[in-house]
C-alpha cells in the first residue's frame, strides 16, 4: 500500500505544475485578500491594545515612584502600610510590563504574517489582474473581436490595480548614496590594517548594493510588461476611461522605479570605486613599505 | 341530407345509400366532421410550425437587436419543438450579446450535441472559451473545426495564438 502511495506521489511530483485557470486566480486573490484584511485588522487591534497597556505601565511607573516617596516620608507608624501599598503596586507593575512584553512578541509575529500576507496577496493580485488582460487581449483578437468581454476583463482588472499599486510602493523606497567622506580624510592615519578592513566594507556595501539591484529588476520588468499591455489594450481600442489614467500612474511609477534602481546603481558604482582607490592606496603603501601587496603583514 | 331524385322512390334510396357511403368513406380520412367543422391538424405538424413561427420571429427580433425578446422567441420555439441546433446556436448568439457568457457556452454545447458538426458553433464555442481562458478546450474546438473544415482562417489563427500561449511561460503562477 505505502508502495503505492509512494508511486503516486513520484507521479504527482513528475507532472507539469498546472497553470491555474481566471476562476481559480479571481478565487485565489479573494482568499488572499480576506486573510490579509483580517491579519490586518488583528494588528491594528493589538497595535491599540498594546498602546493602552503601555500608558497603563506608565501610570502604574508613577505610582511606584509616588509610593516609594510616600514610604521614604512616612512615620514609622504608617511606612508598613505605605509598604505594603508599594509591594501591592510593584506587582501590578510587574504584571502589565509582563503583558506589555507578551503583547509585544504577539504585535512582532503579526505583523511578519501580515508582511507574508501582505507579499501573498501582491503576488495573487498580480497573478489575476495580469491573466485578465491577457485573457483581454486574446478576446481583442478573435476574429470577430469580443470587445464587450474584453471590456469587462480589463474593468474588473482595472478595479483591482489601486490596491496593488498603494501595496506595491512600499516596495519602491529610494536609496539614498551616503555622501562619502573625503578620500583623504577617511585614509589618513590609517593603518594597512585598517585600510584593508574599510576596502572590505566599500566592497560589501557595492555588493549590497548591487544585491537589492538584481533583486529589484525582475519587479521593474513585470511593471514594464505592464505597461506595454496597457498601451496594447489602449491601442485595440479598450473604451474603459480609467485606462488612460492607469497607463499614466503605471508610467510614473515606473519612472519612480527607475530613480530607485539607478540610485542602487549609483550607490554601488561610488562604493566600488572608493574601494579601488583605498585598494590602490593600500598597494602603493605596501611597495613603499617594501612588502608585496597582500601579503602577510 | 338532402338526396338526388334520380328516378322514382327505388332511385331515392340508392342515391342516400351512395351518400351515406361516401359519408362513410371520408370519416375516418379525416376530411368531414360530423359536426361540419375543418379537421383537426395533426398535433406534431402544428408544433412544428408554431416553433417555425417563434423561430421566425426570434431571427426578426435579432435583426432589430432585441434580444432579450429574441431568447424568449427562441425559447419558445424550443419548448413547441425541442432539440433544435439552430435554435440553441441562436440563443448562444443572444446570450453572447446580453453578456451571458457562461449561458452562450451551454447553449453552443447544446447545439453540437444535436449536430456535432455545426461550423458556427465549433468556431464560436472556441472564441467563447477562449475569452473564458479555458485554453485546452478552445483548442479542441477549433481543431475540431479545422478537421471538418481545414480552410478556416479564422479558426487556424486562433489556434495558432492559443498553441503560443499554451506553450508560454506567462501562464505559470510561480512567476508571482
Amino acid at each position: 500500500m505505502s508502495r503505492v502511495c509512494l508511486l503516486f506521489a513520484f507521479v504527482l511530483a513528475a507532472l507539469p505544475a498546472q497553470a491555474e485557470t481566471l476562476r481559480e486566480l479571481e478565487q485565489a486573490q479573494q482568499r488572499a485578500n480576506k486573510e490579509w484584511t483580517r491579519i490586518q485588522a488583528k494588528v491594528q487591534r493589538r497595535e491599540k491594545d498594546l498602546d493602552g497597556l503601555q500608558r497603563a505601565r506608565a501610570l502604574q511607573s508613577q505610582r511606584v515612584a509616588q509610593l516609594q516617596k510616600d514610604v521614604a516620608d512616612a512615620s514609622w507608624i504608617s511606612r508598613s502600610l505605605y509598604q505594603s501599598r508599594l509591594e501591592q503596586a510593584r506587582q501590578e507593575l510587574r504584571s502589565l510590563s509582563n503583558e506589555v512584553a507578551r503583547l509585544t512578541s504577539e504585535l512582532e509575529q503579526n505583523k511578519k504574517v501580515e508582511q507574508a500576507r501582505r507579499l501573498r496577496l501582491i503576488g495573487a493580485i498580480r497573478a489575476h489582474t495580469d491573466r485578465l488582460f491577457a485573457v483581454a487581449e486574446r478576446a481583442l483578437a478573435l476574429k470577430p473581436p469580443r470587445e464587450e468581454q474584453a471590456n469587462a476583463m480589463v474593468e474588473k482588472a482595472i478595479a483591482d490595480l489601486p490596491l496593488l499599486e498603494d501595496l506595491e510602493r512600499s516596495k519602491w523606497v529610494k536609496h539614498e548614496a551616503p555622501t562619502l567622506v573625503r578620500f583623504a580624510d577617511e585614509t589618513r592615519g590609517k593603518s594597512l590594517k585598517e585600510l584593508d578592513e574599510l576596502a572590505n566594507f566599500y566592497n560589501e556595501l557595492s555588493d549590497e548594493a548591487q544585491r537589492e539591484q538584481r533583486n529589484l529588476l525582475p519587479e521593474h520588468t513585470r511593471l514594464t510588461k505592464r505597461l506595454q499591455r496597457l498601451n496594447r489594450l489602449a491601442q485595440l481600442g479598450i473604451a474603459d476611461k480609467r485606462l488612460p489614467v492607469l497607463i499614466q500612474r503605471t508610467r510614473d511609477a515606473l519612472g519612480r522605479a527607475d530613480d530607485v534602481l539607478s540610485s542602487f546603481k549609483a550607490s554601488a558604482e561610488s562604493h566600488k570605486a572608493r574601494a579601488r582607490q583605498i585598494e590602490t592606496l593600500i598597494a602603493s603603501r605596501s611597495l613603499e613599505q617594501g612588502r608585496a601587496p597582500g601579503g602577510g603583514r | 341530407m338532402t338526396t338526388l331524385n334520380v328516378s322514382g322512390a327505388g332511385g331515392r334510396l340508392t342515391a342516400m345509400k351512395c351518400a351515406l357511403l361516401v359519408l362513410c368513406c371520408l370519416l375516418p380520412l379525416g376530411c368531414v366532421s360530423p359536426s361540419g367543422e375543418a379537421p383537426p391538424q395533426d398535433p406534431k405538424l402544428a408544433a412544428v410550425e408554431r416553433a417555425e413561427a417563434s423561430y421566425q420571429q426570434g431571427l426578426t427580433l435579432m435583426a432589430e437587436g432585441e434580444y432579450g425578446k429574441a431568447v424568449v422567441a427562441f425559447t419558445e420555439s424550443l419548448h413547441a419543438f425541442p432539440n433544435q441546433h439552430r435554435a440553441h446556436y441562436r440563443l448562444a448568439r443572444c446570450h453572447y450579446q446580453l453578456g451571458n457568457y457562461g449561458i452562450e457556452i451551454s447553449e453552443y454545447r447544446k447545439c453540437l450535441a444535436l449536430n456535432p458538426q455545426h461550423k458556427n458553433a465549433l468556431y464560436h464555442l472556441g472564441s467563447a472559451y477562449t475569452a473564458q481562458d479555458e485554453i485546452a478546450l478552445a483548442q479542441d474546438c477549433f481543431r475540431r473545426l479545422l478537421t471538418l473544415s481545414p480552410g478556416h482562417s479564422d479558426a487556424r489563427q486562433a489556434l495558432g495564438m492559443l498553441e503560443a500561449v499554451a506553450t508560454s511561460a506567462d501562464r505559470s503562477v510561480q512567476q508571482y
